[in-house]
């Protein structure tokens, strides 16, 4: 084993999904998985182009809750950001010097809802926007408001990285922590896509799972099947404290998992198809940051969106990484969607989850399988198994690849 | 039918979920806790709750306290 770099500390998980609203939310969600998704709303289908479209939303539940999170200056990006955060933020109550504390966020289009809807305002109803519109779209905004509400004076940073933009942000705050410039970071991922401009958008690229070729809304996202008909689009986020281990011990403060791994690599190929190469290079970076072997990783939450070019192009890299001994697979984008800059947060999330339950998620939908990913050991079913290190992967369109391994929390032995 | 302090006071509540409990007439936009910017919002939004044209409102004109936008707002009604 190659010696590992320092690992930081998960001391608080906050998320807000399709599965629900809350930590626990998605921690029973795992245990009991369903697909949570619908159609896209009938008024949308008035717009040309418009897919008719499966969507993975929030429920009405968490949409009640998130009221508290907007407000004037917030798109709902940002409002999603808020929620989650503040769940983080509370199960660490850290306490922090604020110029050692920083933002690492991730998202793919910012504030897109408003963006939305003032093209329609000026184009279409043709009345002068509002003054908040410019800091509601602007990419930053939600790690702003972050750091306001948090008081965080450190490193501000925002990940634009599509579909790797959250576990980007992970990576980046990782080496920040451990490069010594803060103790401290407030890290995570929102997006809030679901809007029919956008939506048509998405239609365009023919990525997208529609009621033409799903006969239902439970198997409208199959990664790995050959009956997979196409992505589904969510909405959601998922924020974390990460902190130093010094930092965190000197507060008395326990860890609900590591961030031990980070690889990060981009194909330089083509915006759209995934290349096994790059990949491959992703995984194996992370592995040697955390010094560790491909043997040691207990699962793998796969990227796994539900396309073929990218459910294949996955296959591949794990067997080359793997050989003949790839761990089992999940791809929970079959129950929670595809949350594009946000996946990677939510995903860390669910490794996290993996590790607490020593449980590896269900795949919902694989079967019949794609002959090309056959030899993944992919199950239906949620199963119970001895988890050390857990790998998440995230590979966005613009070939950027990102590879996260976690680590099971510490005994509090093994850290006093 | 609630006046027009309290249907202000209503509007910053809804936008910005500000603690609005102890402002009076006299209280400063600033304390209240809004920026330029949400300022420059609420008029916006005041507009449209209140039916106002508030586009002539000079730079130098800009209200600094709670009482100042009543005024604004109900010299606004009054003449149109």
């Amino acid at each position: 084993m190659s010696s590992a770099s320092p690992a930081a500390w998960i001391t608080g998980i906050g998320t807000i999904g399709p599965q629900g609203s809350g930590w626990q939310a998605l921690c029973d969600a795992l245990q009991q998985p369903t697909a949570c998704f619908s159609h896209v709303p009938e008024s949308w289908l008035q717009y040309p182009g418009a897919p008719d479209a499966f969507i993975a939303s929030l429920n009405a539940e968490s949409e009640q809750e998130l009221r508290q999170f907007e407000s004037v200056s917030t798109d709902r990006a940002c409002a999603l950001a808020l929620r989650a955060a503040s769940e983080a933020w509370a199960q660490a109550a850290p306490a922090v010097d604020p110029r050692r504390a920083g933002v690492y966020w991730g998202t793919g289009m910012g504030g897109l809802h408003t963006t939305e809807s003032g093209y329609h305002r000026l184009l279409v109803d043709h009345a002068p926007l509002r003054p908040m519109t410019v800091v509601r779209i602007m990419g930053n905004s939600a790690a702003a408001q972050l750091a306001i509400q948090y008081k965080l004076q450190g490193p501000n940073h925002t990940y634009s990285v599509a579909c790797a933009s959250s576990a980007s942000a992970l990576g980046e705050a990782l080496l920040a922590l451990r490069a010594g410039r803060i103790d401290l970071a407030l890290v995570g991922g929102s997006e809030a896509m679901l809007a029919p401009g956008v939506m048509a958008a998405w239609g365009a690229l023919r990525v997208l799972s529609t009621r033409k070729t799903v006969e239902s809304a439970e198997l409208a996202c199959r990664p790995f099947s050959s009956k997979r008909s196409g992505l589904v689009i969510g909405e959601g986020a998922a924020a974390f404290v990460l902190e130093s281990p010094r930092h965190a011990m000197a507060r008395g403060a326990r860890p609900l998992a590591e961030l031990v791994g980070y690889g990060t690599s981009c194909d330089a190929a083509s915006l759209v198809h995934p290349q096994t190469a790059g990949q491959v290079y992703a995984i194996r970076q992370a592995l040697d940051d955390a010094g560790l072997q491909p043997q040691d990783i207990g699962t793998v939450n796969a990227h796994a969106t539900g396309t073929d070019a990218g459910d294949v192009a996955e296959a591949q890299a794990l067997e080359q990484v793997f050989g003949a001994a790839i761990p089992p697979v999940s791809a929970t984008k079959s129950q929670h969607g595809h949350l594009l800059g946000a996946a990677g947060a939510l995903e860390a999330a669910v490794c996290v989850a993996s590790l607490q339950q020593q449980l590896i998620p269900a795949t919902l939908g694989s079967e019949p399988r794609d002959e090309r990913c056959a030899r993944l050991d992919v199950s239906a079913h949620p199963r119970t198994a001895s988890l050390e290190y857990v790998l998440s992967n995230s590979f966005a369109f613009g070939g950027s690849n990102v590879s996260l391994i976690f680590k099971r929390a510490p005994s509090s032995q093994d850290t006093d | 039918m609630a006046n027009t302090f309290e249907r202000l006071i209503q509007l910053i509540n809804t936008q910005h979920h500000l603690d609005t409990s102890a402002v009076t007439p006299e209280t400063g936009l600033a304390d209240v806790g809004l920026d330029s910017l949400a300022v420059a919002e609420l008029l916006f939004s005041i507009e449209e709750e209140f039916g106002v044209d508030l586009g002539n409102v000079a730079p130098d004109a800009v209200p600094a306290t709670v009482g100042e936008i009543v005024t604004l707002i109900d010299s606004s009604r009054a003449a149109s």
